[in-house]
């Protein structure tokens, strides 16, 4: 009985050994290769609609990302459900440990297909049509001006798609960029306070028809990092009614959602605006959305 | 007390260092990385003393000509940059300006030396002083593993460290962190052997070769404290290991001779004298203003600034930083079925020298004296110290010297102020001493395991022992060794687990090598390429080694650039995001993966297939 009992202790390193190594030949031998990549690709493009996103499961196995060339591809390091509500279609390229991801509760599965060590999965939107405007894609109608002791500029330069307060500046501007807020690359409106004090407000005015405005806003992974500047205010305007004021500490690095509840005469004009005493580092940014 | 070494264990010992020599020159396809390529640098200009030096003795020592050949790079002791410049000249084969004189701009001072052997390309030439030293590194595990323990113990200890991945990956670079393991393990060798001689023959003090030992021990510390800072440590972990090995001799009476300390080892003596005098007289920068420039190194390197480490999904950027850091790291970057061998190893270790004596102590106190009367004793063979102890009582003080070698090095890393970006480079000097703890388990379970049984399946049993724990090493070392720094093991998802549990993929910009071909292919004519995290040193090597068009403009945050080579770092996604834009390329053309996950996008300005 002991004999067998020492036996069976000893075995243990060789069993476990044995399972290691098929748990790592398993990870390699589960990636996919060119071929994979590229019947997937096809299998996205036949299907193909205005509007569509490619997103990956796992978030992050992205190593074919050059396979999607000419498609709307999201590579970032995890999933926004609330960003890809706005999409029709969503094709998901399910890969190495997550080929069956979950259906999330804002989608339905319309259809899978299997490309070699890949499968692709299209759902449909829920939200399809419900979005209204996206203040991000509209930028061009924003009115953006800044004020600086008193004294108030109109940022009238509309360059490549952004508006800047004078020449193209590294950081003073408003308009879209992508950066890393609260875990993941987000394409948002940069909303930089122009001065120590200064005040710089984005206006949009006579907004159409929806029954509710969803606003996200934080400051990037960077700015929360250097431990810089001062706590910037930010305040949402519906004409002259103040809707929200919050404060955001220097370190607070988290990607705020604010839901309102809207009527037609809120929509005449939406202003957001962001001060800090101290304007280092403060890199404010948010979306905004209406939504029926 | 030790093993007599014979010819046998120093054959075994020059063979598994002549192997390891052998699988780090088959396996150089690595790119060079940031740090390399300042050392690269530094290797080249401070070769340049010694031709002032040949030919004019009396200037290469002005404190002129000093200053101007070894200015560059005084963060770090000059000895392995003069190392790799030495060899680069010797071997490497150099571009001749009068067939290529657009290689001159790749040059210090536009000036490309002559070839001399031009044996080996010169990257390789200047990495090679650190492929030798980190294979000396095999030799000395073993001989000092097999010296202490025993064969099998050896065997499996510098096999453990010869198949670690990461230690694998580093030990290829002429950098300074391999060969620091090597010093440090090559001094505390010569600290121990110098503590641990047989007692003194009749008629003498000290045993034979106490001195010896003591100043071996003090040249080889000296050359280590020309390695790197880390060396700092070393007497420290030397003198904890004295006050505790000879704790009980410790004594103090107010009324009688005040304290008396046990005697004092005479390589304390030798480090205090003999060290600083190599540390001096190997270091340039130290020879006109030693004061000043020690005060600026050390001032360098304790306010040495925050990189990022991105750990489970946080990317740490300023102190604290977790204290688990260092051990989790190694459990997920060691080889799986070696990271199981040290943790029984340690486990083991720690049953028999702690845990066991304090329930036998704490048993003895509780059981009163047996009341029966015991029987006539029947002749029992005592158990040997060995088997009762672990094989590490057979020489005293051996656990407590393994331990705090080891543990040392992790715990300064672990405090929470000590930066920690680089990976797992900066505790590598405490890894061999684990792996003789992986060693320690290897032979107890070869031991139970092969207990009472025939020959053959003895022979049997040992070598399916052996592969259980050789070939997954073996597999983890060489898949993906090009991207080693990024290898996490099976049991955290294999490479995986970058993207799995959030963690550093890429560290200094050697991923870029991967893209050459590519970009040898693919870039327009004068392309401008942004590196990114690759540096120009790195670059100068890759054009002189004949691995990068000559035409291709490397360019940093160049917004007109035509290719972006973005390395896959957490800290850096706003810089791929800005590249995006300005290339107006959404999509990467290239991505350079280790087992599906990303470790660089490459972007073609307007987005090319």
């Amino acid at each position: 009985m002991k004999k067998l009992l020492v036996t069976a202790a000893w075995l243990l390193l060789p069993l476990i050994a044995v399972v290691y190594l098929a748990l790592g030949i398993h990870q390699t031998a589960r990636v996919p290769d060119a071929e994979d990549w590229q019947a997937a690709a096809q299998i996205v493009r036949d299907g193909w609609q205005e509007g569509d996103l490619v997103i990956f499961s796992p978030s992050w196995a992205s190593a074919g990302a050059p396979h999607f060339q000419g498609l709307k591809i999201d590579m970032a390091e995890v999933w926004d459900l609330y960003e890809f509500s706005k999409v029709s279609n969503l094709w998901v390229i399910g890969s190495l440990g997550e080929r069956n991801p979950n259906v999330p509760a804002a989608f339905e599965a319309v259809s899978s297909q299997k490309a070699g060590k890949i499968t692709v999965h299209h759902w449909r939107s829920l939200e399809k049509g419900k979005l209204v405007y996206s203040f991000l894609e509209n930028i061009k109608d924003a009115k953006v001006q800044t004020t600086i002791k008193e004294k108030t500029s109109f940022c009238t330069n509309f360059t490549q798609g952004r508006w800047y307060c004078g020449p193209v500046h590294d950081w003073k501007f408003a308009g879209p960029i992508e950066r890393d807020i609260d875990g993941r690359m987000r394409k948002v409106i940069w909303a930089h306070p122009p001065g120590d004090a200064g005040i710089l407000e984005a206006t949009w005015s006579n907004l159409p028809h929806a029954k509710r405005l969803t606003v996200h806003f934080g400051q990037t992974q960077r700015a929360i990092e250097q431990n810089r500047g001062t706590p910037a205010t930010v305040k949402i305007w519906f004409g002259e009614k103040l809707a929200m004021e919050r404060v955001l500490q220097i370190d607070d690095g988290i990607w705020y959602r604010v839901d309102f509840d809207v009527k037609p005469d809120d929509l005449k004009q939406v202003k957001i605006s962001v001060t800090a005493q101290n304007k280092d580092m403060r890199i404010f940014c948010f979306t905004a959305d209406l939504w029926n | 007390m030790p093993n007599p070494i014979n010819r046998l264990d120093y054959a075994i010992g020059g063979l598994l260092a002549t192997l390891f020599l052998v699988m780090l020159l088959l396996t150089l396809d690595i790119g060079y990385s940031r740090d390399e390529g300042f050392y690269f640098n530094a290797g080249e200009q401070y070769s340049h003393w010694f031709d002032v030096l040949a030919k004019d003795p009396k200037r290469a020592f002005t404190k002129a000509e000093v200053n101007k050949a070894f200015k560059y790079n005084g963060e770090h002791p000059a000895l392995p940059k003069i190392m790799f410049g030495l060899s680069w000249r010797l071997f490497g084969k150099m571009q001749d300006p009068e067939k290529a004189p657009w290689s001159k701009a790749w040059y210090h001072q536009r000036a490309p030396p002559k070839t001399m052997l031009g044996i080996m390309s010169e990257a390789t030439a200047m990495r090679f002083p650190a492929l030798v030293t980190n294979s000396f590194l095999i030799f000395l595990l073993y001989i000092f593993a097999a010296r202490y323990t025993n064969r099998r113990v050896a065997l499996a200890a510098t096999i453990g460290w010869m198949l670690t991945p990461h230690a694998f990956w580093h030990s290829h670079f002429s950098c300074f962190d391999m060969p620091m393991v090597t010093m440090s393990f090559a001094t505390a060798y010569c600290f121990y052997r110098s503590v641990t001689l047989p007692g003194p023959e009749p008629g003498r003090t000290r045993p034979r070769g106490s001195w010896r030992w003591a100043i071996l021990t003090a040249v080889v510390w000296g050359l280590a404290l020309n390695t790197k800072h880390n060396a700092f440590f070393l007497p420290i972990i030397f003198l904890m290991w004295w006050v505790w090995h000879w704790r009980k001799d410790f004594k103090f009476s107010w009324s009688g001779r005040g304290l008396q300390i046990p005697p004092i080892p005479l390589a304390f003596f030798a480090m205090l004298f003999i060290s600083p005098l190599i540390y001096y007289a190997l270091w340039p920068r130290l020879w006109f203003d030693p004061i000043g420039h020690l005060k600026w190194y050390f001032g360098f390197h304790a306010k040495h600034v925050f990189y990022w480490a991105y750990y489970y999904g946080t990317l740490f950027t300023k102190p604290p930083f977790p204290v688990a850091f260092p051990f989790v790291m190694s459990a997920m970057t060691l080889s799986g079925m070696t990271a199981i061998l040290a943790v029984v190893g340690l486990a083991h270790t720690a049953w028999l020298r702690i845990f066991r004596p304090i329930i036998a102590k704490a048993t003895s106190i509780t059981q009163a004296p047996a009341p029966v009367p015991v029987p006539d004793p029947v002749p029992v063979p005592a158990p040997s110290p060995v088997l009762a102890n672990g094989i590490l009582a057979q020489t005293p003080g051996l656990t407590s010297f393994l331990l705090l070698n080891f543990l040392v090095p992790f715990a300064v890393i672990a405090h929470p102020q000590t930066p920690i970006f680089g990976g797992t480079k900066h505790w590598m000097p405490g890894v061999p001493f684990l792996m003789i703890f992986a060693g320690v388990a290897f032979d107890r379970i070869l031991t139970i395991a092969t207990q009472n049984r025939h020959r053959w399946s003895k022979a049997i049993i040992t070598a399916l022992i052996a592969l259980a724990f050789i070939v997954p090493a073996t597999r983890d070392t060489l898949h993906g060794y090009t991207n080693g720094s990024t290898f996490y093991n099976a049991f955290f998802g294999g490479f995986g687990a970058m993207g799995k549990h959030k963690m550093q993929r890429e560290f200094w910009g050697n991923t870029a090598y991967s893209t050459l071909s590519w970009l040898n292919e693919e870039a327009p004519p004068n392309a401008k390429v942004d590196f990114h995290d690759s540096v120009y040193d790195a670059i100068r090597f890759y054009w002189r080694d004949g691995m990068l068009r000559k035409d291709i403009k490397p360019a940093w945050k160049d917004k007109n650039a035509d290719i972006y080579l973005f390395h896959w770092h957490k800290e850096f996604l706003d810089l791929e995001a800005d590249a995006r834009h300005y290339l107006d390329s959404p999509i990467p053309t290239l991505v350079i993966e280790q087992d599906g996950v990303p470790l660089l996008n490459a972007y073609y300005k307007g987005g090319k297939q």
